[in-house]
């Protein structure tokens, strides 16, 4: 479905992403493991379209990232990006008024399970609550790909739970998600992939159960002993 | 794209409110003034509505082009830019917008200076007399009221046109500060020598472009000569969007 070949993105003296390749199917969740600092987020912004890559070559149902990958694949960002005037409400018309597969309905359901008010306004709410109003518009999309990028931010101990469970509920044959999170352990339970990136490269990747069978540890541990050195 | 043009009209409501709300101020002051007999008072606030005019001008070229610089420089941009939507019809909707705008202001600002000019005949009648001389000196000129009006359509179309091509060289050079140049410090200092130097350089060829009458006699003449400088800024408009926009749509980095 997503198609990743040897992507590179470098700013001034930085190289924020080296050589990312990776192929994201259907029907999976996928965790893209790092510190901060590792590339994720100009990964998953390059996926979104936010971001050109320097060199290599990114396709989305054999599409150049553009036009039509966008209203396939949902993005939240890590930071509130919401305009200072609106309230959730807002927020949900926008997102109808743009994408196609946005469900209203089901954004109301989430924003009633995430103990949201529809007419607060995003601005004056705390930094948990915007990340669960961040949470409940993206999953909103029925998209091919959702991409949560550190979704786990700003939420407490308890509702991380709740915002798993969220998630998992939202995954379906037809959908690809894709979550970034240095909360590895929360992770750890629900990903079907795991994508382990180190200085803006792949280091390595498969199928979480195919990882700790022959790697003989969890994904974790498997953190661990990558980054333990960074 | 109108439905971008919504949500950027939104997106201004409060400052194009504020602005709103100090001119009709100021509308407020000239007619009690006037309605007062307060000379020293009228003549401030009509010194004070001109002012607001040119004042209101600069605001919706400003609203305009902070707006655009915003969307590429603050993280609310991802709303916009996360769209399903083309980089041309972004940088049209914020134009379109301004425009709305601007034509706003242009209408409020006609509709108080007809009024406010016939109000301040009738309390200070003395002032017939000005607008008498006006009348003789068009007339001298050969200029009857047909030919005045189409002389002040002429005038509000160059400035719509020189108003669109400094706003979109502005998207031009934030644009090329935000793809081009994102690598290097100081964007936004980048971003406005940029703009400096294109300003310079679009002053430059201006002044160069063929002069059809340069002494016009008549309001037509002066329209005519009018025209050179109105293609060259659609030209320098329509170009700097379409920079802008190949350079959003291949180098865009939020």
């Amino acid at each position: 479905m997503l198609k990743c070949e040897n992507l590179v993105k470098k700013y001034m003296n930085t190289t924020a992403v080296a050589d990312i390749s990776t192929n994201i199917e259907p029907g999976k969740i996928y965790a893209l493991l790092g510190p901060n600092g590792s590339g994720k987020t100009t990964f998953m912004k390059i996926v979104a379209g936010l971001i050109k890559p320097t060199a290599g070559n990114i396709t989305f149902e054999d599409k150049p990232v553009g036009i039509y990958s966008k209203a396939h694949i949902a993005y939240m960002p890590t930071e509130n990006f919401f305009y200072s005037y609106m309230t959730c409400k807002d927020a949900g018309h926008y997102y109808r008024d743009f994408f196609n597969d946005f469900d209203e309905e089901k954004y109301h359901q989430l924003l009633k399970e995430m103990d949201l008010d529809l007419n607060q306004k995003i601005s004056k709410m705390s930094s948990g609550m915007v990340a669960k109003a961040k949470l409940a518009i993206t999953l909103a999309r029925n998209s091919r790909i959702i991409m949560l990028d550190e979704p786990l931010n700003g939420i407490d101990i308890i509702a991380r739970e709740k915002v798993i469970n969220t998630v998992i509920a939202n995954a379906t044959q037809d959908n690809a998600i894709i979550m970034s999170s240095h909360l590895v352990d929360e992770l750890e339970k629900v990903i079907d992939y795991a994508i382990f990136i180190r200085k803006g490269e792949v280091v390595m990747q498969g199928e979480a159960e195919e990882l700790r069978t022959s790697r003989g540890m969890s994904i974790v541990d498997m953190y661990k002993q990558i980054y333990a050195h960074d | 794209m109108f439905r971008l043009i919504k949500y950027e009209m939104r997106k201004n409501i409060t400052s194009v409110v504020i602005l709103f709300a100090v001119i009709m101020g100021l509308e407020g002051y000239f007619l009690i003034s006037a309605l007062t007999d307060s000379r020293s008072h009228t003549a401030i606030s009509s010194s004070l509505l001109v002012i607001a005019t040119m004042v209101a001008y600069f605001c919706v070229c400003i609203f305009g082009i902070a707006t655009y610089s915003k969307e590429l420089k603050s993280k609310t941009g991802y709303m916009t830019f996360m769209t399903p939507i083309s980089s041309f019809s972004i940088i049209g909707s914020k134009l379109i917008s301004t425009l709305i705008e601007g034509v706003f202001f242009a209408i409020l600002l006609v509709v108080l200076a007809c009024t406010d000019m016939a109000l301040f005949e009738a309390v200070f009648p003395e002032t017939k007399l000005f607008s008498s001389f006006i009348n003789m000196l068009l007339e001298s000129m050969g200029v009857d009221a047909s030919g005045f009006w189409l002389g002040m359509l002429a005038t509000v179309i160059e400035l719509l046109v020189t108003f669109f091509a400094i706003v979109s060289m502005a998207y031009l050079a934030i644009t090329l500060s935000s793809t081009a140049f994102q690598n290097k410090k100081y964007k936004g200092v980048i971003s406005a020598v940029i703009f400096i130097v294109i300003v310079i350089i679009v002053s430059k060829v201006a002044d160069v472009l063929p002069n059809i009458y340069s002494n016009p006699t008549s309001v037509i003449e002066a329209i005519v000569s009018m025209v050179p400088a109105l293609i060259y800024f659609t030209l320098i408009t329509v170009a700097s969007i379409f920079v802008s926009g190949t350079l959003l749509e291949k180098k865009v980095s939020l």
